[in-house]
């Protein structure tokens, strides 16, 4: 018998396509609706429908009234990046369990203003990461058990091999970066240091436990002309020194479909004083080598040409790339059924919205190291961290 | 005679001439050594000597960070952009070298990093 009523924020062509059917799995969820923002525009409104209409429940076009709804425990919001801020807020506001979509927010203080209404909310809250797959729970493990010995270092890569490369212009000079960006989502692509990035910068923080005090980043346009023409960068390098004096690196960026005989690099790597290891989602997997049609670029879909969604993968039928087979469960279920978990058990997650906060002020950094091509320190103790714009701002509740 | 480390540099350095990956942007590369005298320092300075030769030369900019006797983070760019985050490890255990160029067309990958099966 379900027991938690879930409202997805969001439709087709975000991940709600994963997280929404996710929780429409678990036994012990029932997806009630699908809602959004009144007054979004008239293309996300539609998708929003077309989610609600494949998994056959309502959409209900105000936010607000379906926050009010009793028969609503949990909230998977998907709201774009840019709205995320007001958002997650509302649904906190509304006492309602929030599973966040990765990066928590577009801005450290949205970041911030999201994590002070969940604790002021006492709601229990999660942002989709990689910490609770297999091979993570493994580097984990792996690490505490004192097999490598002290850690001196992480090194995260989430590098998707989507989209179709080799259409960069070609450039005599590095691009520059905005110090501090605001906007991160096109239809055609997203800026990658932050939608990629997050994952191994969390990864890396996640397992060190600590967190930055300084960030030095690089930012390049080096394989899509869609990220090209909004001036946007599809590969994003982090290096983070801890607030112990440890380093930690992360990469984030999409790197075309041809560039991995799979879904793409997502792995880390542990170097400890008594040896290294590398724990990968690759790893377990079968290879299979045959007679069968090598992979070939797919069509590229004119509203989702870095093939981001699986919806658009359906519509143009994108054959699947079959040589590495994983054999590991799909990270969004794991991570969800986790969540899940937590609520049971009254317990909060480790990824919640103030952890992931640090996150968003870690790349919101980077950003501001690659347009000032050196590094910049986060200052952050005891709950304050310099803002975006620069300032400083006290944690509110602390 | 020539040693792994050359070898290698030599055959990325191939690859890349034929253009098997259109433009080379990013070289992602961990090497662990043996412990040895200088900790991970001459290591470090031998890949970024060798990530110059995939990318154009002599880098525009060269951040360095951590501990010569544990680990080197070597974080360069060159004048058109391309990057290079490189990582020299010395200690005891297993030597691991893993190494990854993305270019504008493909990638290459070199790994000899123990990996760690997740139970699965």
């Amino acid at each position: 018998m379900p027991h938690y009523g879930v409202l997805l924020v969001g439709g087709n062509r975000t991940h709600q396509e994963g997280y929404g059917r996710s929780f429409a799995g678990d036994p012990r969820c029932k997806v009630v609706a699908v809602s959004d923002e009144a007054g979004i525009p008239e293309y996300r409104a539609g998708l929003n429908r077309l989610l609600a209409h494949e998994m056959g429940v309502p959409y209900i076009a105000d936010l607000e009234a379906a926050l009010a709804r009793r028969d609503v425990q949990v909230v998977s919001m998907c709201a774009d990046v840019e709205r995320r801020g007001r958002v997650g807020v509302m649904c906190a506001q509304a006492g309602k369990h929030i599973y966040f979509d990765k990066p928590l927010a577009g801005s450290a203080r949205d970041a911030r203003a999201i994590a002070d209404a969940v604790e002021r909310a006492g709601v229990h809250s999660q942002m989709f990461s990689q910490i609770s797959t297999p091979w993570a729970q493994a580097a984990k493990s792996a690490i505490a058990s004192g097999q490598l010995g002290d850690i001196v270092g992480w090194h995260a890569d989430m590098l998707m091999a989507k989209g179709r490369p080799g259409t960069a212009p070609q450039r005599n000079k590095p691009r520059a970066e905005q110090p501090r960006p605001e906007r991160f989502t096109f239809v055609e692509a997203k800026r990658e240091m932050l939608d990629m990035g997050v994952y191994s910068v969390s990864m890396v923080l996640w397992l060190s436990g600590r967190r930055a005090s300084a960030v030095y980043a690089t930012t390049g346009n080096y394989f899509f002309s869609e990220h090209a023409a909004h001036d946007i960068e599809d590969f994003g390098a982090l290096t983070l020194t801890l607030d112990d004096g440890r380093v930690a690196t992360a990469t984030g960026g999409r790197i075309g479909w041809t560039s991995h005989p799979r879904s793409g690099v997502v792995r880390v790597i542990v170097t400890g004083a008594r040896g290294s290891a590398v724990f990968s989602e690759a790893t377990p997997r079968l290879e299979i080598y045959s007679d069968e049609p090598p992979f070939t670029l797919p069509p590229t879909h004119p509203w989702d040409p870095m093939a981001m969604w699986s919806s658009t993968g359906r519509d143009l039928g994108t054959a699947p790339k079959r040589q590495w087979v994983s054999m590991s469960e799909s990270p969004q279920s794991v991570d969800m059924r986790g969540f899940i978990d937590c609520l049971d058990r009254d317990v909060e997650p480790e990824m919640n919205a103030r952890t992931a906060v640090h996150h968003v002020e870690v790349i919101m950094a980077g950003y501001e190291s690659a347009a000032a091509g050196k590094p910049v320190s986060l200052r952050v103790k005891a709950g304050v961290a310099s803002d975006r714009a620069g300032r400083v701002a006290s944690r509110r509740g602390s | 005679m020539e040693s792994a480390f050359e070898k290698l540099t030599e055959a990325v350095g191939q690859a890349i001439a034929d253009g098997r990956v259109g433009v080379p942007s990013v070289v992602r590369w961990y090497v662990r050594t043996k412990p040895a005298k200088g900790g991970a320092a001459p290591t470090a300075e031998s890949m970024l000597d060798a990530a110059g030769a995939w990318l154009g030369g002599k880098p525009v900019a060269v951040q360095r960070f951590g501990k010569d006797e544990a680990q080197v983070v070597l974080h360069a760019k060159w004048a058109a952009g391309a990057a290079a985050m490189l990582t020299a490890a010395s200690g005891r255990g297993e030597p691991a070298n893993d190494l990854i160029v993305l270019g504008s067309r493909g990638s290459i990958y070199f790994g000899r990093t123990p990996e760690v099966a997740n139970g699965t």
